[in-house]
């Protein structure tokens, strides 16, 4: 099992440290982190396969992040050894630039409409997305539309 | 630009970072800390019930032969607290969310779970604190009367009495302000995203 989850870690580590940083104050993210690993880990053996691995871990991660209150968890111990913040490469030009742009969008958005953006990003249905957050595939596809015009909106203007 | 483009921004910057290279020890230490926690939940369920379960028996002893009617009184509600009290922490534990539920029914239990322990702390003067008091102060009186079944009070019980008020007030308003700090922030975040999701 340790491997497994290891696997899943590897493959996931990015989108665990994205979810952990999105919603929680910078200061915050290393607890946010653990709290989610932490419930990963406990729920990890009772993940059936009924739904997607993504899908799975999108619920976990985002209802943990949903009500971690600040300040209540230390778990020292795995701080000592989960690594700090997302990309610290410091590559710069127009990536970075596209990535403050994907970044401050999404800051831009609610909570609940980020999680949606975030899994629409990442390839998942509507029909994964809308078992994540519990609505209908139809609600979140007029979610995705309301977050497209607000982006076209932002970043290019409204086309005539 | 498209938000559809930024789906390679997403796999670049999300997807594709590298992974540490602690993974196996990352593993160990959540599988440690599961277990400590575990046996934190354990160690503080046990202690909240057994504390007032194992005092019954004391409190029947005391009961085979009282000082007074008044003792007598003050110790059958003793044990009628120490009953009471476990029962009232179990069934405020009642209500239990599964983080692989979906967003939506996940807050919903959370925020049941949340004013359900919220209340009960901020109730805690009635089902806690004044049943205790109570009865210390019915055992003890008890044990100080005289012929007549008046009780005696003299300096010694006052300023225990007074101690007492002190010790009671302090729980009250340490349990406040937990109920304060720690639920109104969280039932607050949970009923807006709760309103987001509904919107």
């Amino acid at each position: 099992m340790h491997k497994e989850f290891e696997r899943m870690l590897s493959n996931n580590q990015g989108r665990i440290k994205y979810i952990a940083s999105r919603y929680c104050q910078h200061d915050e993210f290393d607890d946010m982190y653990q709290e989610i690993l932490l419930q990963l880990w406990r729920s990890f053996t009772s993940f059936k396969g009924h739904s997607s691995r993504e899908t799975w871990l999108y619920k976990v991660a985002l209802n943990t992040a949903c009500t971690f209150v600040s300040k209540s968890i230390k778990h020292k111990k795995i701080k000592e050894v989960a690594p700090q913040t997302t990309n610290t490469d410091g590559s710069l030009g127009q990536e970075s630039c596209q990535a403050d742009i994907l970044n401050n969008f999404m800051n831009s958005l609610n909570d609940t409409d980020a999680s949606v953006l975030m899994m629409y990003l990442d390839g998942l249905s509507s029909e994964n997305n809308a078992e994540v957050i519990g609505i209908s595939a139809n609600a979140v596809r007029v979610r995705i539309k309301r977050i497209k015009d607000a982006f076209e909106n932002q970043y290019i203007g409204v086309e005539s | 630009m498209k938000l559809d483009d930024l789906k390679q921004d997403w796999k670049k910057e999300v997807i594709l970072t590298e992974p540490s290279q602690n993974l196996a020890t990352i593993t160990y230490e959540l599988k440690k800390e599961t277990a400590k926690l575990d046996r934190e939940i354990k160690f503080r369920d046990f202690l909240e019930i057994s504390i007032s379960l194992l005092l019954i028996p004391f409190w029947g002893y005391q009961l085979l032969d009282p000082a007074s009617s008044l003792q007598a009184i003050g110790l059958w509600l003793a044990i009628a607290v120490g009953i009471f009290i476990p029962y009232n922490i179990i069934k405020s534990k009642q209500v239990s969310a599964s983080k692989t539920n979906c967003i939506r029914s996940f807050l919903e239990t959370e925020y049941l779970k949340a004013v359900q322990q919220k209340q009960l702390l901020e109730s805690i003067a009635w089902w806690y604190i004044s049943p205790i008091t109570l009865c210390i102060v019915l055992i003890t009186l008890g044990a100080r009367v005289d012929e007549s079944g008046m009780p005696k009070i003299n300096n010694g019980l006052i300023i225990y009495y007074g101690c007492l008020s002190v010790f009671v007030f302090a729980i009250y308003f340490i349990n406040q302000r937990v109920a304060n700090k720690k639920f109104t922030p969280l039932l607050k975040k949970i009923k807006q995203r709760l309103a987001e999701i509904n919107d």
